[in-house]
């Protein structure tokens, strides 16, 4: 029994850490994409201002991409800290 | 405004909710996919987790493409700041829904709702190829 605890302790400590580095990874990787993707933004709205539209539209769907992995990763996240199947293994 | 400013807002509010008209496209039509593909192999509760995790980043989309319609003046770094609180925004309505469906959802499948949410956001991508079609005609 007193096994039982300290290996779920254990599990739900290693996973604890394992969500802030998958959240932290996840966001870095994130914002150093976005950056990049700003940074060319503004310097194509700064070569010709006539394309803002149409690059607006094409910077707001890379966005979505670029944040994809971002929101997979927060979801994975979840999963681990609501459902946590790593659990299992000690029932 | 300008009329110069008022004609570039009309034409970046077309641009986009046409952008995010095509990507939802083929958000719905990965979601009812995987839904299916979920009910097959794992049964309903599965169906419906794939349909949660799908339709959470489509309602985030929406919600992003609202904000970004928010007129913005036409400069560079307003649309820029514009952009990135509509990114924003769309994170947190994602973030929201998935904890609501995580906490209330007794029946639900992780991994399906994950493959939804996943070929969900991936799919938004496929936006991208429309709009730069229409863009070479």
């Amino acid at each position: 029994m007193e096994n039982t605890v300290q290996f779920m302790a254990l599990i739900q400590a290693y996973t604890g850490i394992g969500i802030g580095l998958i959240i932290g990874l996840g966001a870095a990787g994130a914002c150093i994409g976005i950056g990049i993707m700003c940074s060319s933004f503004l310097d194509g709205a700064a070569r010709q201002p006539e394309l803002i539209p149409t690059l607006q539209g094409k910077v707001f769907l890379l966005l979505g991409l670029i944040d994809a992995s971002f929101i997979i990763g927060v979801g994975l996240a979840m999963m681990f800290a609501f459902a946590n199947p790593l659990l299992a293994v000690i029932k | 405004m300008s009329a110069w400013g008022h004609k570039m807002e009309s034409v970046t509010n077309t641009t986009i909710s046409r952008a995010f008209s095509k990507a939802a496209r083929w958000q719905i039509i990965i979601t009812v996919l995987i839904s299916g593909v979920s009910l097959l192999v794992a049964g309903m509760n599965a169906a419906i987790s794939a349909l949660a995790g799908g339709s959470s980043v489509i309602v985030g989309g929406y919600a992003g493409m609202l904000i970004a319609q928010r007129p913005n003046g036409g400069a560079p770094g307003a649309v820029l700041v514009t952009l990135l609180k509509a990114e924003a925004i769309k994170v947190l309505v994602v973030a929201m829904l998935l904890l609501a469906v995580f906490k209330y959802y007794q029946g639900l499948v992780p991994l399906s709702l994950i493959g939804g949410l996943a070929g969900s956001a991936l799919a938004s991508g496929a936006g991208l190829r429309a709009v730069n079609n229409e863009n070479d005609k």
